[in-house]
């Protein structure tokens, strides 16, 4: 008899790192953003904003991605400063469908990759 | 062959979570790829949400769900018991306001919405199907 499979629900349910790139942070997401979820990574970008530089959030590693993370994520726009900005990268398929259905690159800049997302904060005016 | 798994529960986040946990995995045993059943656990998270954000005043009361397995779809049927309102439409484009957005995501994730009251009971039912 087999176990059950260790990839479909990974031991670490939710996980952020931040990492700091000089004139940018980076918040790393893993596992699942939800109303549970979504008031820590709301607290990172808080943190990171805060800081006054550009920010990039890795989105390659969740698995769940709702509503709370997508207003969490349209509120930090909102918060930025003027020489600030903020894109979004990494897109597993469900992530990739949320940010398509909920027309997120029509607010934030989306890219598939963290390279992407930094020059796309970096060329921000 | 059609079974239906019904499940009590409470809307705290802990409990929502493990009952779209609970759909996820019992559709992707039944045979439904990966994808599909990622876009199933969300419109019922959302729903789920939604019963818990608009049913109950302090966020948390009782919510039925049955899953059914049909030979061409899952149906999952949400119900809660919250004050007795009309079942709002589901928006067929993103609303620009908050409020229906949740509704919106959920469509756009499955097959087919339906929300409907039923006389003999309190609250709102929702029933979301997404072919195999």
């Amino acid at each position: 008899m087999s176990g059950p499979d260790p990839g479909v629900y990974p031991m670490v349910l939710f996980e952020i790192r931040t990492e700091d790139v000089h004139d940018a942070i980076l918040i790393h997401v893993h596992g699942e953003v939800d109303l549970a979820t979504a008031p820590t990574l709301q607290d990172a970008l808080r943190s990171a904003i805060q800081s006054g530089r550009h920010v990039v959030v890795n989105l390659a590693e969740v698995t769940y991605f709702d509503l709370s993370g997508f207003r969490v994520l349209v509120e930090a726009k909102d918060a930025l400063g003027e020489r600030q900005a903020l894109a979004v990268s990494g897109s597993t398929p469900l992530v990739h469908k949320v940010i398509d259905i909920m027309q997120l690159g029509t607010l934030l800049p989306v890219a598939h990759t963290l390279p992407e997302a930094l020059d796309l904060v970096r060329s921000h005016g | 062959m059609v079974w239906t798994l019904s499940v009590n529960l409470e809307t705290d986040t802990d409990t929502l979570r493990a009952a779209r946990h609970m759909v996820y995995a019992t559709v992707k045993h039944e045979g439904l790829s990966e994808e599909k059943a990622r876009e199933l656990e969300l419109a019922t998270g959302e729903a789920l949400v939604n019963a818990r954000a608009h049913a109950y005043t302090n966020g948390t009361g009782p919510v039925t769900l049955d899953l059914t397995s049909q030979t061409e779809a899952f149906v999952v049927a949400i119900h809660n018991a919250g004050a007795p309102v009309s079942p709002p439409e589901v928006p067929v484009s993103l609303p620009a306001y908050p409020a229906g957005r949740g509704l919106y995501l959920i469509s756009a994730l499955v097959d087919d919405v339906k929300i409907t009251t039923d006389g003999k009971r309190q609250g709102l039912s929702i029933t979301i199907t997404k072919r195999r």
